[in-house]
């Protein structure tokens, strides 16, 4: 297996962006085009994967210049609003008494979240990112089955994964203010450089990487 | 239908042949995840032009398998960490005498701790009183092996012998379902590679008594219901095996007790769910296949026109492979692709 390099912007558009097959180009690039990702000139249609692949390289670039911050730590905040909106509602593992000899099972979903916290204590590579992105969306659209009430299992198919349903969700998300008096939008997305823009644009790119990944047919443009 | 399919001559197929003299076959591959049509011409009339269109059926052929290589490379992947490749011939492997014995060599290891698993269930259950026979992994082993070489020797085992054997099998099924669900498994990648090995078993034992139960009772059963009483209950098991419960154990033992990524455990549990719905579509191909030939020596002449031609098409890829090097291929190369066909 060859070692993987640094994470960097360009390692991940040239892992998705510039590896997914047509159909889910197109469908990745509807869902960025016009609400996160603009294009003065250039009509929708005439947008190939090498041009997005270099505006989205242009973005980030900006995106780093803005913010002041790197790449890296886009990615720390994504994992963190993601863990944001999950890790509170999936059951924990029952507290075991000292004198009770019956073991209680770790709920399924409580095994994969932490499995997807070993992965974001590990090196930052595209895979990590995949991997975490899988586990927790994979987490987070039963949460959304559940209407937002706590799991104890969940599918981790990638049919599972309904993205648009997610995406939506995600806007949908409120910060837990004290006493409910202020209802305030958990993401903010006005700022298109904004962390939470970010944190938008690397969902959608990743979840459908994940979701285009057709292993029956093998349908990436390798 | 009799007079128009090949019984014993491979000129009879020629009806067949589509307008450029091949036969299509439908075909498994040898991973099991790809089925594709296979292109054959028919030995004895490819001469000239036509062996031209031989290796044109068979370019077509890698062609179809081409457009699944990348799946294919990820199976091989994953099958290098794990005995999914064991797994995934597991139906052709037990279809023979010889493919068994592969298989035979790993099970046998594991049967002596299957078997203090199998005890553990039945204490653990308290069935050890209702379930009177205590089965054991490697007497059913060995009595798939014996099943098979009666085959071989032209002295088949009777209806009612194949009947116990395919119920043995089911119990063992059972057992090692239950196993499985029980979490009493100390390695769950044994217990998943003898589960998948005892359903091909089972599917290879249960399509050759569908075969003997139609043909000896088909007169008495006239149009009811044509098949074993059991036969449904038999079934049940690939419904088991494609439940939630079991896809939730394949995928946690990929992810928490292997090195695969999330990309690498799709391949393997997606891999293996649909080995089982291969498996289920075995028998119901083959019930299809026993009523519509309506006789059971031009079954067997089919199976056996297929194992030629499917012989034929392995020859001509590996020759084609070897051709460009000038080499011979050697014949334990070719033994061995036989036998991981089935067709050995």
């Amino acid at each position: 297996m060859k070692p993987e390099e640094t994470m960097n912007y360009l390692s991940l558009i040239k892992g998705t962006v510039l590896k997914m097959n047509q159909e889910t180009f197109a469908q990745w690039k509807d869902a960025l085009v016009g609400q996160y990702i603009v294009f003065s000139v250039i009509a929708t249609e005439e947008i190939g994967q090498e041009i997005m692949a270099e505006k989205l390289c242009d973005y980030f670039e900006k995106a780093e210049l803005k913010n002041g911050k790197s790449f890296e730590k886009f990615v720390e905040v994504y994992f963190s609003n993601l863990d944001s909106i999950v890790a509170g509602r999936v059951a924990k593992a029952p507290q075991q008494r000292k004198k009770d000899e019956t073991h209680f099972p770790m709920p399924r979903a409580r095994k994969y979240y932490e499995k997807a916290q070993e992965i974001r204590k590990g090196k930052l590579n595209l895979s990590g990112m995949i991997d975490y992105t899988r586990i927790m969306m994979c987490l987070y659209a039963a949460i959304i089955k559940n209407n937002g009430k706590e799991i104890q299992n969940f599918d981790f198919a990638t049919s599972s994964l309904k993205l648009d349903d997610i995406i939506l969700a995600m806007k949908e998300e409120q910060d837990a203010l004290p006493f409910n008096v202020i209802k305030k939008k958990k993401f903010d997305t006005v700022d298109p450089c904004g962390m939470d823009a970010i944190t938008f644009i690397l969902a959608i790119t990743l979840l459908y990487k994940i979701t285009g990944e057709n292993l029956e047919g093998g349908n990436e443009n390798e | 239908m009799s007079e128009a399919i090949l019984v014993n001559a491979l000129e009879q197929l020629v009806p067949f042949l589509n307008e450029k003299n091949v036969l299509e076959l439908v075909v498994r591959g040898n991973n099991k995840r790809i089925k594709a049509f296979q292109k054959v011409a028919l030995d004895g009339l490819a001469h000239g032009e036509e062996q031209a269109l031989v290796n044109k059926a068979i370019h077509a052929l890698n062609a179809n398998t081409g457009m699944a290589q990348r799946s294919l490379q990820l199976v091989q992947d994953v099958a290098k960490m794990q005995q999914l490749g064991l797994v995934l011939n597991g139906l052709n492997l037990c279809a023979t005498c010889a493919g068994f014995a592969v298989m035979y060599a790993k099970l046998d290891s594991m049967s002596t701790e299957i078997n203090r698993q199998f005890l553990h269930l039945q204490n653990m259950m308290k069935q050890g009183h209702d379930l009177q026979a205590s089965y054991e992994f490697d007497k059913i082993l060995s009595e798939h092996t014996n099943m098979m070489d009666c085959r071989k020797t032209k002295k088949p085992y009777s209806e009612e012998k194949m009947r116990e054997l395919v119920d043995a099998e089911y119990n063992v099924l059972k057992l090692l379902t239950g196993v499985a669900e029980k979490g009493l498994a100390a390695d769950r990648q044994n217990m998943i590679l003898s589960i998948f090995s005892m359903l091909s078993m089972f599917t290879v034992s249960l399509c050759y008594f569908d075969e003997q139960y139609y043909f000896n009772n088909r007169s008495a059963l006239g149009d009811k219901e044509v098949w074993h009483s059991s036969h449904q209950n038999w079934m049940s098991v690939y419904d088991k095996l494609s439940s939630p419960w079991f896809i939730e154990m394949l995928q946690d033992y990929a992810m928490f007790e292997t090195k695969l990524n999330t990309l690498g455990v799709d391949v393997y549990y997606l891999a293996l769910v649909e080995q089982i719905r291969d498996l289920r579509e075995k028998v119901e191909d083959n019930q299809e296949l026993i009523i519509a030939l309506g006789d059971i020596e031009l079954l067997h002449s089919l199976h056996e026109a297929i194992n030629a031609n499917v012989e034929q098409a392995i020859e001509a890829a590996f020759s084609e492979a070897y051709t460009e090097d000038n080499l011979v291929v050697p014949r334990e190369l070719l033994s061995d692709a036989f036998r991981m066909a089935g067709v050995a």
